[in-house]
């Protein structure tokens, strides 16, 4: 019974996720013929024990291959600064090699389609932009569903609607146009802040859908604009026009990624991160405030916008429908929930706007609404800096050194007042 | 251990707020920033969730008598076998998108209930010895999220058909692809009228609810019977759904429309009232008002209407004959008077009526929906909806395709259907199909409201439209 007691359950929960997972996901065959057999009300509930578990199980399996990593790789990686950056490096390399080679094995995941895959390179898109917006620069955006649908119309009235541009140049055209417009949205948020500045935006999305079925001689109205079969691609690609399109998106994402990453690791990502934290503070300092937030706006607007024609191009059709004011609120959720400060978060992020409705369904679908809530409540309780955030403090925590038990009671007060001092050396180890 | 390879900036970061690495700063934010961040997630969470109930304009079945099924003539048993994808010894899959979430996550109930009447086909033995599988995705009400969803099932599911994906934007954004691929497309729940017009450009879509121009005309023809000399005005939605209805109003009228409507007026979805558009048609001294709105705006219509006291004769276009959505509170904010003078058109059995309570076609729905659908509402008339579309498709193309399920075949089975009788649907309707005629369900009937029983009365004769468009 000590024993048990003295595990430390907080900080080792995913130990405890695998174990539990497992037992779930072993026993669901059994609980689902038991939920068929019996009326007994909230009997449905035992057909979760199956996702769960498998959720669990991922979680608990990202934990402990982090805290491995951590221990290994982490330990090479903290002797020295161009050993730090040659880690980060090589694990940037690895990811974008999954990408580029995802469309030979991605049948092994459940969902995937490489045309979804595509899908969600274009969320990364929106999301990078957001994580740019909000998580750097501290200006809540719920409008970045306008400059999508902004990008998608952009192509397909000046290629195929109005006038007939080459397909190429507008998928160029889209973010500037979206550029600027979202430079010029940058200007009110000087003013607004906080939840007026996010009211504000959200007030873009909301009527994106609406001017679209106004204007109907540009846009088609309610009909939308059906591009079906007029893109025509170079002849070496118009076989293979889902690869043409994947690895386009991948491009354009890794492009955006790379170009965050470097923007955060500069001079301007600490003027960026200065003013989120405190404007006054950071003008006081001789950052020009008003200037980067307008910036950081056209930036993270042109980001969905370039997303936006793309994607248009995928889907060969554009239509008010598709761009509800639903299409900002999932990428800002996916945003947070890959880690709204974080690089590496917006790829997780971008995945999750794309697949948890089709999981979600396959939960349940008579209230697929309600389980992508709590997934976005579990979500926000366990790991509050997103996927990325889980992923850091895991690693940090791997770095210090795993603690299963509980030091003895006696010894425990001489411990946590020594807790702090060693923060920073991993115990246990050298 | 030495962390002299820290960067500076990270080792007093590290010693000033506990943490150790430039990764873990960045994560970490004032409280109040994160707070906020949180709170709009939480918003943005609800938001997604009260969205969910959305009035828009597919089938809405409405009220009303029994007859013997006659079976479609068994067609003559191929004794070769012929399979597409999808299709097998011992299946037949097929797919559908529906929405399950989002806006219009109302209407998903119609792929729950065809998804349970399969599974009751299957269980009684299958269709000629093959189960059904029928696999559906959420498209959320999303074109982006349908045309997702039409490829998943022809690409990767490798479905033999698609089968009653619903709504107009939605099937829309998936024709082209679906034509171009030479999957069929059959029985999609949407009233639009393009499913069936225009049969050589998209062979293989066919719609299956009465389209909203077959609606319109037979306003028209009790018009001409009972009303010759009445003068119309008519207040429509501002988009395809509504230009569709006056379309066909206009194709029924002919020559004499621009006597017979002595005015019209539009809403857009974004207006916040209709009022001033229905005292507008009250100037223009018109006796019958036709009201093409999805029920908020036809509950506001029939209000306004009673408030200026204008009491033309009404027609309510069958999108919003809900009881409960449209009747009852336009009764509750405007009296009885209100209602008393409504006419609408229905076509499919309402479960809540007590007319059907010893009919044996509805007597077989509730016990299906008692031992398939238990989570299902069996009042809730999209449930028969998706029941009587998928008794179509295992009736009307399965059975008959026999060992032939190949797409062509499919299709051909489809388009020739033959006075097939789906008992839930009003005694005297069929379901007739050709080459040249791709809209299945042409007949209604008409049915005057009754505000002291609070249900749609039927009168008249079974009206069926098709003669009257090809004649």
């Amino acid at each position: 019974m000590e024993l048990v007691r003295r595990i430390e359950w907080r900080r080792n929960w995913f130990l405890v996720g695998l174990i539990v997972g497992a037992l779930l996901y072993a026993f669901s065959g059994p609980l689902d013929d038991l939920n068929a057999r019996t009326d007994a009300p909230g009997s449905g509930l035992l057909s979760l024990a199956g996702p769960i578990g498998v959720g669990l199980i991922f979680f608990g399996l990202v934990g402990v291959l982090t805290i491995a990593a951590a221990q290994t790789l982490g330990r090479i990686a903290a002797k020295s600064a161009t050993n730090r950056r040659l880690m980060q490096g090589l694990g940037a390399a690895l990811l974008l090699l999954a990408f580029i080679f995802l469309p030979w094995y991605y049948d092994i995941f459940p969902y995937a389609t490489l045309y979804k895959l595509t899908i969600a390179l274009q969320w990364v898109m929106v999301i990078i932009g957001i994580n740019l917006l909000t998580g750097y620069t501290g200006q809540i955006s719920l409008g970045q569903g306008a400059f999508f649908a902004i990008g998608g119309y952009t192509l397909a009235i000046a290629s195929f609607h109005e006038w007939s541009l080459p397909w190429a140049v507008s998928l160029l055209i889209a973010p500037v146009i979206t550029g600027i417009l979202g430079f010029l949205v940058g200007i009110p948020s000087l003013r607004l802040k906080g939840p007026y500045l996010a009211l504000a935006t959200l007030a873009l999305a909301v009527i994106i859908a609406p001017i679209a079925k106004r204007f109907e001689e540009f846009t088609g109205g309610v009909q939308g604009i059906a591009m079906f079969g007029k893109i025509r691609l170079w002849s070496i690609f118009a076989d293979h026009a889902d690869y043409f399109w994947y690895y386009l998106s991948l491009g354009a994402a890794a492009v955006m990624l790379l170009v965050v990453w470097n923007v955060m690791h500069g001079r301007i990502g600490r003027a960026l991160i200065a003013i989120r934290d405190n404007e006054i503070a950071a003008s006081a300092m001789g950052v020009n405030v008003a200037l980067y937030k307008t910036t950081v706006f056209g930036i993270a607007a042109a980001f969905a916008g370039f997303a936006g024609a793309v994607n248009a191009a995928v889907i060969q059709f554009a239509s008010p429908d598709q761009y509800s004011s639903l299409v900002s609120i999932r990428v800002f959720v996916g945003a947070v929930i890959g880690g709204v400060a974080s690089v590496p978060g917006a790829v997780f992020g971008g995945l999750f706007t794309q697949f948890i409705p089709d999981i979600a369904a396959d939960v349940s679908k008579a209230a697929s609404d309600a389980v992508q809530a709590v997934i976005l409540i579990v979500f926000m309780y366990a790991m509050r800096g997103g996927f990325a955030g889980f992923v850091v403090q895991t690693w940090h925590y791997g770095r210090r050194g795993v603690q299963l038990l509980r030091p003895p009671a006696a010894r425990r007060q001489g411990q946590e007042a020594a807790a702090p001092a060693s923060a920073a050396s991993p115990s246990g180890s050298e | 251990m030495t962390d002299c390879g820290y960067p500076r900036r990270a080792r007093r970061a590290a010693a000033n707020q506990n943490t150790t690495t430039e990764g873990e700063t960045r994560q970490m934010k004032p409280s109040k920033f994160k707070f906020l961040l949180l709170l709009i997630v939480a918003i943005a969470s609800l938001a997604l969730v009260a969205c969910g109930g959305d009035d828009e304009e597919e089938g809405t079945p409405a009220a009303t008598q029994p007859a013997g099924q006659t079976a479609t003539a068994v067609a003559s048993p191929t004794t070769v076998k012929a399979y597409d994808e999808g299709a097998s010894d011992t299946e037949i899959k097929i797919g559908g998108c529906y929405p399950f979430s989002g806006p219009a996550a109302a209407y998903g109930t119609i792929g729950k209930s065809a998804a349970a009447y399969f599974k009751m086909v299957n269980e009684q033995g299958g269709v000629n010895g093959r189960k059904i599988n029928f696999i559906t995705y959420d498209d959320q009400y999303s074109p982006d999220k349908a045309v997702q969803c039409a490829r998943t099932l022809v690409e990767q599911d490798k479905v033999l058909f698609v089968f009653n994906t619903l709504g107009t934007p939605s099937n829309t954004a998936i024709w082209d692809y679906l034509n171009q691929q030479k999957v069929p497309h059959i029985f999609v729940a949407t009233g639009a009228t393009k499913w069936g017009e225009n049969p050589e450009a998209h062979p293989w879509t066919m719609g299956w609810q009465p389209y909203y121009q077959a609606e319109s005309a037979i306003y028209v023809e009790y018009l001409n019977k009972e009303k010759p000399n009445a003068k119309v005005a008519i207040l429509y939605q501002n988009d395809d759904y509504g230009k569709d209805y006056l379309e066909g109003f206009k194709k029924a009228l002919g020559a004499k429309y621009s006597q017979v409507v002595v005015k019209e007026a539009t809403y857009a979805t974004s207006d916040a009232s209709v009022a001033p558009q229905v005292a507008q048609l009250k100037e223009s001294g018109a006796d019958v008002f036709y009201i093409i709105a999805t029920p908020k705006f036809a509950t506001q219509a029939l209000v306004a209407a009673a408030q200026i006291g204008w009491k033309p004769l009404i027609l309510l276009n069958s999108v919003s004959s809900s009881i409960p959505a449209v009747m009852k509170p336009a009764m509750d904010q405007a009296g009885a008077d209100a209602v008393s003078n409504v006419i609408t058109t229905v076509y499919i059995k309402d479960p809540a009526d007590p007319e059907w309570a010893n009919d044996p076609a509805m007597k077989e729905y509730l016990d299906f929906m008692k031992k398939y659908y238990p989570d299902g509402n069996p009042n809730d008339g999209f449930n028969v909806y998706g029941y009587s579309v998928a008794r179509t498709l295992v009736e009307g193309v399965l059975k008959r395709a026999g060992d032939n399920l190949t797409r062509e075949n499919i299709m051909k089975m489809a388009t020739s259907i033959k006075d097939l009788r789906i008992d839930t649907l009003l005694p005297g309707i069929l379901i007739n199909t050709a080459p040249n005629d791709y809209y299945p369900i042409e007949a209604e009937q008409l049915a005057k409201f009754d505000p002291a029983k609070a249900t749609w009365v039927r009168f008249g004769e079974v009206i069926d439209v098709s003669k009257k468009r090809t004649g």
